[in-house]
């Protein structure tokens, strides 16, 4: 851990243990097990440290079920965390009972129509945090929203509106409203502008831009969206299945990805270049598995072209590989990670799909 | 701009049904009258000095010795039919609206109050719910009835036990889809307390069923203090509401003097219809619609 | 050649208390056998809502109000219920955006499939067996005999939309509309759909209209690019000319708006404002109050201008004012 850490994860974990059913206990009693009914425990993070210094912008990469978004949840301290803490300038953001006492960490979500309460006008919705916190008082509440939403590209008289009168965008702004009117230090967004159209998803990244030079704040980017990451992030950090697998600054992370995944993800996605007529990309081999039974050892190793019998038995700490670059692989820490040759064209699938059951991420009930 | 509040388009909405919107103007002039019974009633039927006993069981459009027609006839004791149907009209509504409203507060307390805690607590109280919900409502009314004894209190015990579960469950549930919404977690995240999120959040944004079981269980109230009133069980002889008239005009029923339980009954009718047509109106229109 | 499909002045509008909304106002365009047609737009534009005319399947409030489509010689719009039906899943197919609302969760796959081989065919078990295998093979499910038996929710989302694809390649139709197909899916599974689906496309010479908001996406599959604002086409052409010599100014702000087109940290060029309410649109040229390029011609309707091998509706192209 670096001195210079502002917002710090220290080993965080999140496992979700999914409710037994009864009737798996009675299933159970028919196979052996007694009465006793395999316990089934959700992966979602798994032992990720990770830190970012004042004012730098970190970027979050990964698909679904990687588990990006619950540790943006336990960071902001929304989530506790089943294992470890995390510390904002070294202090802990929960309390022991697993409340959140800091509130210099404000979240933006993803979902514009769900993220805002649709019976409260936008006013209320943004001046009830700092009320409650005392940042302003019922007298200069009024004034203190216009504030914001001006700084957000929006009109005062907002505030007087309801939610379902806006549009995405418009709804997007005022949730970032929201979130600064309580004056964080640090701000986690959580895929802002994947529910939003290309337009509209440029004007939101520029605000983003604007407010970051304005106010100087130190951002938690989550996205899946790699080209809207390279745009706005000075670091980025590749999730796969729960574990961080690669942390690079962004330039040389798009240029020279080193983990097999991270070169595998991004050459599968579809780029429009200025001087290409069509996007190119190579998608990649077998299926994602689940967080519900991750494999043994490496959890890419089924899908990796690199993969070698250590993969299969050893999970990969993250280390370090170059100036300021981790990444959690055997085959490249392991050697020179300018030989690694470029992994081939899309093998067979060797996976088998998983069952994904909508898992209730609501409560710990640990 | 009446059409910006949530109130004001869902006002103009109702008033595009016609059959709704009679129906609420008929509820509305029943509840008028009953409020301002003492001054729109021609007689005062607890007054006893005013009661003449020689105009007892009279048919509807006799003109009584007090000076006045009797539009609706007069019962066993002489009381005018009308008078005493306005009475224990506001009697009927005044005990179900007092019992309706403490089930809704307690039910839907509880509804979210256990679904946003969860775990042991949630499953304890939703389960005595459940419990509660299995048992017909009018036995578990007449049992309260009979223990409790009789009078305005134990009625509105038996009436709020046999209600509450109703709004505990419906609020539970709409409680438990909005707890995993991104607003509750972003007022979580703020962080704002326990309390202000629940009560502020989540339980307003319940309403919308709550206020449709709300309704419906207004006419259930009702009737279920009529039933029980009937029965014997319910207000005192002295406080008669619409079920006691019907039960006093029961034993009279088969020998042509019909109209001491018939007119009350009528008006009960027309009062749970109307509250049943306005209800199925409200839950029409709460109905979860897509907005973009 | 005759094309596949013809469509000429489609215009769907939605009849709603507040209004006219003009989802789809007057879309033309033609597809040729075997031939990959991308609808791009975004959200609010009738690109969903012209798929959706094309099979017929608009709902009241919503009416196809004028236009004709011609598939495969025969006119869709005023067909009779019973004939569409027959059309429907058998020549022409969709493949819908959320997999888990194509399929019934109740329903095993084999089950689901052989309802819609049975729609319109009558097999024996061992022959819709078969064939339900043929196609899971197609597009690219492992082992499919031991699938069949397997309830949705077993799945993954991304090979639940495999399924979906293959359920519309049951009866071999000439025409798949695919309504935003991956949207939904993560970017790894979107490549692999993606790169099967060209495949498939190849092989078989099924017609594809794949409606997408990506034009990323859809730049890697189709032939020709048709980009579509406020309920109109307002480009149309081969996908290297669209994406390198865009006419008109929306087409170019889209490109232009993509993080991949600008340095990183600098402030993306965007499009001002929203698109207009579809129950209010503006007088004339729809793009006008946002456009840059807008003046006093634009208060009238661009008519449809054809250059080269595609067309635009603009009084100001890129490249060709004057």
């Amino acid at each position: 851990m670096t001195s210079d850490a502002f917002l710090a994860a220290e080993d965080v974990s999140k496992r979700f243990v999914l409710p037994v059913l009864w009737s798996e206990r009675v299933a159970a009693r028919f196979t052996r097990r007694g009465w006793i009914a395999p316990v089934r425990v959700v992966h979602a993070v798994e032992s990720v440290s990770l830190f970012i210094r004042r004012g730098e912008v970190l970027g979050l990469v990964g698909e679904s079920g990687c588990g990006k978004s619950t540790l943006g949840r336990v960071l902001t301290g929304i989530l506790p965390a089943s294992s470890g803490q995390v510390l904002l300038e070294g202090k802990p953001i929960m309390n022991a009972a697993g409340r959140k006492i800091d509130r210099r960490i404000q979240m933006v979500f993803q979902n514009p129509y769900a993220s805002l309460n649709p019976r409260n006008r936008v006013g209320r919705a943004i001046a009830e945090g700092p009320l409650a916190h005392g940042l302003t008082t019922p007298a200069g509440a009024a004034a203190y929203v216009g504030g914001w939403l001006t700084r957000v590209g929006l009109d005062a008289s907002c505030a007087d509106r309801y939610p379902h009168e806006f549009s995405g965008g418009q709804r997007q702004r005022i949730a970032i409203a929201r979130a600064l009117a309580m004056q964080p230090e640090v701000l986690i967004c959580d895929e802002p502008v994947a529910s939003l159209d290309v337009s509209i998803q440029a004007q939101i990244i520029n605000l983003f831009l604007q407010l970051r030079r304005e106010l100087s704040l130190t951002m938690l980017f989550i996205s899946h969206d790699l080209g809207v990451v390279r745009h706005l992030c000075d670091r980025v950090a590749v999730m796969y299945l729960g574990r961080i697998v690669e942390s690079s600054p962004t330039a040389s992370l798009y240029e020279a990805p080193q983990h097999p995944y991270t070169r595998a993800l991004l050459a599968s996605v579809p780029k429009l270049r200025l001087d290409q007529e069509a996007a190119s990309f190579r998608p990649i081999a077998g299926e994602l598995p689940s967080p519900l039974a991750p494999p043994s050892g490496c959890a890419f190793h089924a899908r990796c072209a690199l993969v070698q019998p250590i993969c299969l038995s050893d999970v990969p700490p993250l280390r370090p590989i170059a100036e300021g670059r981790e990444a959690a692989c055997h085959v490249v820490t392991a050697g020179d990670a300018r030989t690694i040759p470029q992994p081939p064209g899309p093998g067979k699938p060797r996976e088998t799909p998983f069952t994904d059951k909508k898992i209730d991420f609501d409560r710990d009930s640990e | 701009m009446n059409g910006a509040t949530p109130f004001g388009r869902f006002c103009r909405e109702f008033c595009e049904n016609r059959v709704s919107l009679a129906a609420f103007a008929t509820v509305l002039v029943l509840v008028s009258v009953a409020v301002f019974a003492p001054w729109v009633a021609p007689q005062n039927p607890y007054d006893l000095a005013s009661l003449i006993l020689a105009d007892a069981r009279r048919p509807p459009g006799f003109l009584g010795a007090g000076g006045y027609t009797h539009w609706l006839g007069t019962d066993a004791q002489g009381r005018d039919l009308l008078s005493a149907i306005l009475f224990g009209l506001a009697i009927s509504l005044r005990v179900s609206l007092t019992a309706g409203a403490i089930a809704f507060v307690l039910g839907a307390t509880l509804g979210v109050v256990a679904a946003f805690l969860g775990g042991k607590i949630e499953t304890l109280i939703m389960r005595v719910v459940d419990l509660q919900l299995s048992f017909p409502a009018l036995l578990l009314a007449l049992l309260l009835a009979a223990i409790v004894g009789q009078g305005k209190t134990g009625l509105t015990v038996a009436l709020v036990a046999a209600q509450y579960a109703y709004f505990a469950r419906t609020a539970h549930g709409a409680a438990i889809a909005e707890r995993s919404k991104e607003y509750v977690e972003a007022a979580l995240s703020v962080p704002l307390s326990v309390g202000t999120v629940v009560f502020r959040h989540i339980l307003p944004n319940c309403l919308s069923p709550l206020i449709v079981v709300a309704t419906i269980q207004i006419a259930h109230a009702i009737s279920l203090e009529a039933t029980l009133s009937f029965l014997g069980l319910g207000l005192p002889p002295t406080e008669p509401s619409l079920g006691t008239l019907i039960s006093n005009g029961f034993p009279y029923m088969l020998s042509g003097r019909y109209w001491i339980s018939i007119f009350p009954g009528i008006v009960l009718l027309v009062l749970i219809v109307g509250i049943n047509l306005v209800g199925d109106q409200v839950r029409d229109q709460l109905n979860p619609r897509f907005t973009r | 050649m005759t094309p596949l499909l013809q469509v000429t002045d489609l215009a769907t509008h939605f009849f709603t208390r507040a209004g006219a909304l003009k989802a789809v106002d007057g879309v033309s365009f033609q597809l040729a056998p075997g031939e990959v047609l991308g609808l791009v737009g975004e959200s609010g534009s009738g690109k969903t809502v012209t798929g959706f005319s094309l099979l017929g399947l608009i709902e009241p409030p919503g009416k196809i109000v004028r236009g004709s489509v011609r598939f495969e010689g025969h006119e869709l719009i005023g067909m009779r219920e019973r004939d569409l039906r027959s059309i429907r899943g058998r020549r022409l197919a969709m493949v819908f955006q959320d997999p888990t609302m194509t399929l019934n969760p109740v329903l095993t796959i084999l089950r689901q499939m052989s309802l819609a081989l049975q729609a319109h065919k009558q097999l024996s078990n061992d022959a819709i067996r078969a064939r339900c295998i043929e196609v899971l093979t197609l597009v690219g499910i492992p082992d499919a005999g031991s699938r069949l038996d397997a309830y949705p929710h077993e799945f993954s989302g991304g090979m639940r939309q495999r399924v979906a694809i293959a359920i519309a390649l049951l009866h071999n139709p000439s025409l798949i509309i695919a309504d935003e197909p991956t949207t939904a899916l993560d970017v790894s599974v979107q490549a692999q759909i993606l790169t099967e689906m060209r495949d498939l496309v190849r092989r078989i010479g099924t017609s594809l209209i794949w409606i997408s908001h990506d034009l990323a996406t859809v730049s890697s599959l189709a032939d020709r690019i048709a980009v579509m604002y406020a309920g109109r086409i307002v480009e149309e052409g081969p996908t290297a000319q669209v994406l390198k010599q865009p006419r008109h100014p929306y087409t170019q702000g889209l490109l232009d708006s993509l993080p991949s087109r600008t340095v990183p940290g600098q402030a993306l060029p965007h499009i001002p404002g929203m698109m207009p309410s579809l129950l209010d649109l503006p007088q004339g040229c729809s793009y006008a109050p946002r456009c840059g390029r807008a003046d006093d011609r634009c208060s009238s309707d661009p008519a449809l201008t054809r250059v080269d091998a595609g067309a635009f509706r603009c009084h100001h192209p890129i490249g060709l004012d004057e």
